[in-house]
């Protein structure tokens, strides 16, 4: 075998030893990255909170950063915001991910291209992307608003409307600003879902793809069909994948940044102030990211962070119990 | 494909990767820019940077300016780099100063910035150097406006001083499209009622969809508010008092503007394109808006400059920035700083600076110069800012906590002209947070 | 669900325009003149095809120097990634140390940490290293990515095992199997890990934006954004611009896209 010839002197020694120091060499490199600049800063962080800490570091004031968080309306504002943005863009994801793929799955010619095209914005960039949808979304001279005209409806400001969508369609009701996403906020959420679909249907589509045929090929002869085979078999099947998705979509959209400030914060259709028309679509990492940038206060903007860090590792925590209830692993 | 054949593959792709990383990291290491700290010029020239928000054609003039200053005083070298629009600018400033790569020197744009940066103690006030060898005298300093100096005084240490050095001022005027005004017969509108009444006329004779186009911010709110007699904040700026009676007749006009379709919301510049596309006829903004509307007007109609209207009183608004040293720079780099500050506010440099940026002069001596004479000849509207600056007030950009401020009252407002909320509320809601904020 | 397959193929025509439409719009509006871009109604085929709109968006911001500095920036994450995570996988996979499963564990929680977490500390300690405003700040702290690892992991355990007892056995050791035999042998997912943190890297925006200060450090990315706040009326010039910024990242992903798919797929199987 080429592999002896190729070796060179034989080296004896303590295999397992070596063994041993090898493992931790190798890992060194990632590890010193990963210790330095993802779990260094947890607990640099943490310090970092309990200061009042402004260009130069100041005082220390114990939990008072974290108690001003609590009590500061515009950040359970914001709060709520990403809560609306979740539930308008996660489930969405999933379901449209789950239904193209479906489509996909069924041996059709082509689907390499439909997988390509489906994909296609989720490797192209969040900022270049959403300066085109402002463009579209643009006010004066946007592709929808001229739609609309064409269609004599009236125009829509939406990235720039803080009112909802019910307030809109219901103009004489009294509709506050909490009493819902605005359409600003929606159509953040519809690029998003824009943008990171295809990235579920490939998923989904691994996901169904890998179901044997010989499953479904058992269920038609039991005469399970179409409704009934995706509701017994296939979905049941694809659970994992699902399950996957779900808790990789709800912590991205937790997290999401760049959509947002492209949208809404630092370009076309923005102002200074990040969190669009009245703070309508000031989502958490927003809220986070203006203290700290635009306000520096870092103390308190840390503070803030570790606040929906928790509440996200709750979340998740949920998630996983839920899901493990719920999802069933073909085989066991 | 054979196993050497894949072996030299695997070692060519990492070897590549491998120099990939290396050599994007003494690329990186080469290509870092050096702070000014580091370039050590025991001979030549001191580079003094100095960063701004001034864009495009602005930021050309101003990069010629410099040029100028650096040929007649070879000992330093101003060095302008564009970092952004204001809110940019404040963040770039803010967090270099963090990371202890500050500038030399800096427009501060944003408001309360100078305030920011003076509490934190980062800055050099200016007063140091005025008092200094190269200072400036007492009469030389009454020749500049008394506005633009009052708005770089701070007390520091129970005194008055100067903390920063006036950049580029401006004040709010009105524009309005002359040729469609006198198509109509109708006058230069003087107050607020010859508006509404002009707007009117011309929204019925189909020349235009609404009077006046505005993107929401407070600077109008502002101007309306002195007009009725109100004031911003208290005098010793410990208390929010826009949500006065004043301050509510100047809102509520607004939102009834607005209801009325004498005046649409946009967004940034899209009052200039509506402006333009004489889509509406009125628009209020900085005098520096000028040359940018004369340029996409290309002469399809004669664009008017005109006081603000007035209400009860007169008050316009003064916009601009100031210019700032900090205090970590190399004492030779303060001082090349001050001087190219000293040298922008003599009569010569702020009239040219002035004729070709059409922000305002600094000093009332630059008046008398053949260039700034020859521009009032050739364009008599550029006399209307001047006029403008006996009752202009400057936004309480030496306020810490404005730039926090400032957003709330936005939204307030915002809300308010939408019907959102009713403006009494809307202004109750943000003087309270605003109190908070400065109580600090 | 039996749908004709008509109807299939409709459906996921329509998915694939709504998809592609806004790219067409962005090409479509980058080559308009101005007042074309503004006209009612709207036009989706320009009527000049005004080249020059690159030209001058190139010229309006110094877009090359931006192109410089994020291909250094995400070359120098992507050698980085590549090397840390190829490392890491080898002794996950093959080698035996005590603690294997928790440092992997360990490893796994770390995805956890948000980057809002980490924004600002890192920030504080990239200035107090020197490293703002360099590309060093940029690189390093991108340089380890336990998904990557995660994928590699799995592509060296593909590996059979026997193949590496043999190599042991014949005296072999750890780092000549791993350079000889497993990478070669990888090559295929070593370029997935590579390109995806080439892709990460270059369309990061949050990281670089807070990393630097100065235009001349600036990424494609924070420029691009630079530029729509500064050419706000500018429509069609900034839709130029938006066109060169997603180029490269779309010839990459055509020149790799079965791979790349195929990598992400996987990541889901495991659940």
């Amino acid at each position: 075998m080429a592999l002896s010839q190729a070796a060179p002197a034989v080296r004896l020694g303590a295999r397992r030893g070596r063994g041993n120091l090898a493992g931790y060499l190798y890992l060194a490199p990632a590890g010193a990255l990963l210790l330095a600049f993802h779990v260094y800063p947890l607990f640099y962080g943490a310090y970092v909170s309990l200061f009042r800490w402004g260009l130069t570091k100041q005082a220390f004031v114990g939990l008072s950063n974290y108690w001003g968080v609590l009590h500061d309306a515009d950040f359970w504002r914001s709060l709520l915001v990403t809560v609306y943005y979740v539930i308008g863009v996660v489930p969405v994801e999933i379901v449209l991910g789950f239904l193209i793929a479906s489509l996909l799955a069924q041996k059709i010619r082509g689907r390499a291209a439909y997988r390509l095209v489906y994909f296609l914005p989720y490797i192209t960039s969040m900022v270049a992307m959403g300066l085109v949808w402002s463009w579209i979304f643009n006010a004066n001279f946007g592709l929808l608003n001229s739609l609309l005209r064409l269609l004599h409806l009236p125009p829509q400001r939406w990235l720039l409307e803080p009112r909802t969508i019910l307030a809109l369609l219901h103009p004489g009701g009294a509709a506050s600003a909490t009493a819902g996403p605005s359409l600003a906020l929606v159509c953040v959420a519809i690029v998003t879902i824009w943008y990171y679909t295809g990235f579920h249907v490939v998923v989904f589509l691994a996901g169904l793809t890998a179901i044997p045929t010989e499953v479904h090929e058992a269920a038609r002869l039991d005469g399970a069909e179409g409704w009934r085979r995706m509701r017994w078999i296939t979905l049941p099947l694809v659970s994992p994948t699902t399950f996957f998705l779900a808790v990789i979509a709800t912590i991205g959209a937790f997290q999401s940044f760049a959509i947002v400030y492209t949208l809404t914060g630092g370009g076309v259709s923005g102002g200074a102030e990040a969190g669009g028309p009245l703070g309508t679509t000031r989502v958490a990492t927003l809220f986070i990211f203006t203290v700290f940038y635009n306000e520096f206060r870092v103390g308190y903007a840390t503070a803030a962070a570790f606040v929906v860090f928790a509440i996200l590792l709750g979340l998740t925590g949920l998630q996983m119990r839920i899901g493990e209830r719920r999802v069933h692993y073909l085989g066991g | 494909m054979s196993v050497r054949k894949r072996a030299r593959m695997g070692r060519r792709e990492l070897l590549r990767h491998g120099l990939g990383a290396a050599g994007g990291m003494a690329l990186g290491g080469w290509l870092a820019p050096r702070g000014s700290r580091g370039a050590a010029a025991a001979e030549g020239p001191v580079p003094v940077t100095f960063w701004h928000a001034n864009s495009g054609p602005l930021g050309t003039i101003l990069s010629n300016l410099a040029k100028q200053f650096n040929a007649s005083h070879p000992k330093y070298q101003i060095q302008p780099e564009f970092v952004g629009n204001y809110t940019a600018l404040n963040q770039k400033i803010m967090s270099s100063v963090a990371a202890g790569a500050q500038p030399d020197a800096a427009q501060a744009g944003a408001y309360g910035a100078v305030a920011e940066y003076l509490k934190a103690g980062v800055i050099v006030p200016l007063q140091k150097y005025i008092d200094g060898t190269d200072g400036l005298s007492r009469s030389s300093l009454a020749d500049i406006f008394p506005g633009f100096l009052e708005d770089n005084t701070y007390r520091v240490e129970h005194k008055a001083t100067l903390v920063s050095w006036p950049f580029n001022k401006s004040v709010m005027v009105f524009y309005y499209n002359g040729t469609m005004l006198k198509s109509l017969g109708l006058d230069v509108p003087k107050t607020w009622d010859d508006v509404v009444a002009a707007s009117e006329k011309a929204t019925k004779a189909g020349k235009v969809a609404a009077g006046m186009g505005w993107t929401p911010g407070t600077e109008f709110f502002a101007a309306l508010l002195y007009q009725n007699g109100g004031r911003l904040l208290s005098m010793d700026y410990t208390q929010a008092l826009f949500h006065s009676e004043a301050g509510v007749r100047a809102l509520t006009f607004l939102r009834d503007l607005n209801d009325k379709k004498i005046m649409y919301l946009t967004k940034q510049f899209d009052w200039q394109n509506d402006l333009v596309a004489q889509k509406i006829c009125f628009a209020v903004s900085t005098i520096v808006s000028q040359q940018y509307i004369q340029q996409d007007l290309k002469g399809a109609w004669d664009l008017g400059v005109a006081p603000l209207p007035t209400g009860k009183n007169k008050a316009t608004i003064l916009f601009g920035s100031n210019g700032v040293i900090f205090a970590r720079a190399r004492p030779e780099a303060q001082v090349g700083a001050w001087t190219f500050f000293k040298w922008w506010a003599e009569p010569e440099q702020t009239a040219l600076w002035s004729v070709q940026s059409h922000y305002l002069p600094l000093r009332k001596s630059a008046l008398g110069t053949t260039l700034m004479r020859d521009l009032f000849a050739k364009d008599p509207r550029q006399r209307v800012a001047l006029e403008s600056l006996d009752y202009a007030h400057p936004m309480p950009d030496n306020v810490a906590g404005w730039v926090r401020i400032d957003p709330l009252l936005q939204d307030a407002i915002t809300k308010a002209v939408t019907g959102l909320q009713a403006p009494k509320d809307a202004l109750k809601e943000a003087a309270t947070k605003a109190n908070a904020i400065l109580r600090g | 669900m039996r749908i004709s397959r008509t109807a299939v193929h409709i459906l996921l025509l329509c998915g694939a325009v709504a998809t592609t439409f806004p790219f067409l719009w962005m090409l479509s509006s980058s080559l308009k003149s101005n007042i074309e871009a503004i006209r009612f109604p709207p036009t989706l085929v320009p009527q000049e095809w005004l080249w020059q709109n690159y030209v001058r968006a190139v010229a309006a911001a110094p877009f090359p120097r931006y192109f410089l500095n994020s291909l250094i920036q995400s070359t120098g994450v992507s050698a980085c990634v590549t090397l840390t995570s190829a490392l890491a996988a080898y002794a996950f996979a093959f080698l035996e140390f005590p603690g294997r499963r928790i440092i992997f564990g360990a490893f796994v929680t770390t995805l956890l940490v948000p980057p809002e977490i980490t924004l600002i500390p890192n920030f504080v300690v990239i200035t107090a290293l020197h490293w703002y405003n360099t590309f060093l700040a940029l690189i390093i702290p991108l340089g380890a990515s336990v998904l990557s690892i995660f994928l590699l992991r799995q592509v060296f355990l593909a590996i059979p095992r026997d193949l590496h007892d043999a190599a042991r056995v014949d005296g072999c050791s750890s780092g000549y199997f791993l350079w000889r035999i497993v990478v070669p042998l990888s090559g295929p997912g070593l370029a997935v890990v590579g390109l995806l943190a080439f892709l990460r890297a270059w369309n990061d925006l949050l990281w670089p934006l807070v990393a630097t200060s100065t235009e001349t450090m600036r990424t494609v990315q924070v420029g691009l954004l630079a530029f729509s706040q500064n050419v706000s009326t500018e429509y069609t010039l900034l839709m130029a611009a938006t066109v060169m910024a997603i180029l490269p990242t779309v010839a990459a992903f055509l020149l790799a896209q079965r791979q790349i798919i195929d990598g992400i797929g996987t990541t889901g199987l495991r659940g």
